[in-house]
């Protein structure tokens, strides 16, 4: 547990009352909840400074409390099984939330997916092109 | 009008002005000779060198996750055999892990054993298809067809205890769904030697031959930095140094007490990401003997009984033949999952194609793409056709299907 202590300090500090440990399982996954707006910060300290990997993006739609992004962290190379999936809400009406390609480049397919799949806008995105859809969609005919 | 001027022109031929034309955007695919699947690449080219390279996905695009939403557990395992015809057993592997995980259900140690044992001859059979292919795309089809040759007996393995050349359904919720036989483990012991040497010979044919070393080293190599910046998985990652196998870092199954080396090397060129693709089939056929030691000594049931599936939500991962596998599911403690997440390796490994293609020749192209072993049908997760005049959507039955096909 070593690692995954070191690293719950860090997001501590850097959050405050931002962070929320929802549960962890007993195999060493672990389901932290904060704000959409520290995205940014959290990726910055996650991949860049404890050197982490970003492996996926996940969408829940969760009706009328909004949409749950999951971004899911990996850090068994550092410890065995040790892997971290950061929740984030965004409201049903208008989900905006930054985008984390610049800093994590492997966020950049994740992102344009949600976009297509699920109509979050991500702020920022250097390529916001649809990645599965048409580019022309819905304008152009599908199948 | 400037241009037909010119053609009219009744001079010999002159230089082109490099500032006229001096680049070109050639279109590989979505359908092409060169590319297996469907999936297009423009290709900004100046000569016969790639300067950049975009990559457009979709043209399979089946839905798969959505699907996943409105069937149950069980009915799931089918459905997501079918991501993939090539890595039906990972996939099945991945998502019951993902279940098992959920529920907190320990296996039996003979499906731990068996599972394993199907996980690593679907590698063998993965790796081998790799190497054919990539020999075709280089233009030595002599070892194409020895090397498919070879792949012929784990298939038949694969054939012998499961029924099935591909999509295998070994994998239930709670354990395996059928047993290996005493009397198989013998035949199955000597198709291994024999694609044990099978493997001896092809790797000493990469290693020897002229032509291979010429059209693979220093081709198509993926920067070490970048393949941490974009996380590759696999044998791809394994092809720069990175020391990662989801069979190490996370194990599953019965991989936390085999005994294997993860296979790497350093240059992340087509020639180490072959190196390390054959290196890893040695180990391969290593565990899957070992599992048929521990198969002969162990008895009891195949698998565990499951009841009911929790709320909650949980994060498997598993080492497909091409990286790591993850699934993500939520459960809402009904029998149907609320959300299901299947990021595959190709997913992240045709990314880096983006970055492998710059700066390549033309002629290189094929090869380089072939190299991180695209899986279209992964990375583009039932298609549903439209009737073009009523508008109407459905999928093919079973029995439409074989009155179409079926041969009188």
């Amino acid at each position: 547990m070593g690692r995954m202590d070191e690293i719950r300090g860090q997001l501590k500090k850097l959050l405050k009352k931002d962070y929320m440990e929802e549960h962890c399982d007993h195999y060493n996954r672990f389901f932290i909840r904060s704000q959409p707006t520290r995205i940014k910060e959290i990726t910055q300290l996650l991949v860049k400074k404890l050197e982490g990997k970003l492996v996926a993006i996940s969408a829940n739609d969760e009706g009328i409390q909004g949409f749950d992004i999951v971004y899911h962290f990996d850090f068994s190379h550092q410890e065995q099984r040790l892997h971290i999936s950061m929740k984030v809400r965004l409201p049903r009406k208008n989900p905006v939330i930054d985008s984390i390609t610049n800093i994590a480049w492997s966020a950049n397919w994740a992102e344009r997916e949600l976009m297509d799949l699920m109509g979050i806008k991500f702020e920022g995105h250097p390529d916001p092109r649809k990645l599965f859809l048409p580019y022309a969609w819905p304008l152009e005919e599908v199948g | 009008m400037t241009k037909k001027k010119e053609t009219k022109k009744k001079t010999i031929p002159m230089q082109i002005d490099d500032v006229v034309a001096p680049e070109y955007v050639v279109p590989l695919g979505p359908f092409h000779p060169a590319l297996l699947e469907g999936e297009y690449f423009k290709l900004k080219v100046e000569g016969e060198k790639v300067l950049d390279v975009d990559l457009k996905l979709g043209y399979n695009y089946r839905g798969i996750m959505k699907l996943a939403e409105d069937r149950s557990y069980w009915q799931n395992l089918y459905l997501f055999e079918r991501v993939c015809g090539i890595c039906s057993a990972a996939h099945t592997t991945a998502y019951t892990r993902t279940v098992e995980m959920l529920g907190e259900i320990e296996l039996p140690d003979r499906a731990r054993y068996i599972r394993t044992l199907m996980a690593e001859l679907e590698r063998i059979h993965s790796h081998l298809l790799w190497a054919g292919v990539g020999m075709e795309l280089i233009g030595f089809k002599t070892l194409f067809m020895l090397i498919w040759r070879d792949r012929e007996h784990v298939l038949d393995v694969l054939e012998s205890i499961s029924g099935n050349r591909q999509h295998y359904a070994m994998n239930t919720i709670g354990g395996v769904r059928r047993d290996i036989d005493k009397d198989m483990i013998p035949k199955i012991e000597e198709k291994l030697k024999v694609l044990y040497k099978a493997t001896v010979t092809a790797t000493k044919a990469v290693l020897e031959d002229g032509g291979i070393h010429a059209r693979t080293v220093g081709i198509g190599t993926l920067d070490k930095e970048i393949a941490k910046k974009i996380c590759v998985v696999g044998p791809v990652a394994r092809s720069v140094g990175m020391k990662i196998d989801v069979r190490k870092d996370d194990p599953y199954d019965a991989y936390d007490e085999v005994p294997f080396d993860v296979i790497t090397a350093e240059d992340g060129d087509i020639f180490s990401m072959a190196l390390v693709r054959l290196g890893e089939l040695v180990e391969s056929v290593k565990i899957s003997q070992y599992c048929l030691d521990k198969l002969k000594t162990t008895s009891g049931p195949i698998r565990a009984e499951v009841t009911e599936f929790p709320p909650g939500e949980a994060v498997g991962r598993v080492e497909a033949p091409r990286g790591e596998l993850l699934y993500y599911l939520v459960s809402n403690g009904t029998n149907t999952p609320e959300r299901a997440r299947v990021r595959t390796p190709s997913y992240l490994n045709d990314y880096a194609l983006l970055f492998m293609l710059r700066g390549q020749d033309l002629a290189d192209v094929p090869i380089t793409v072939a190299s991180v072993d695209p899986c279209m049908a992964c990375t583009d997760r039932l298609t549903t056709i439209t009737d073009q005049t009523t508008r109407t959507q459905s999928t093919n039955t079973l029995r439409e299907v074989s009155k179409r096909f079926r041969m009188k």
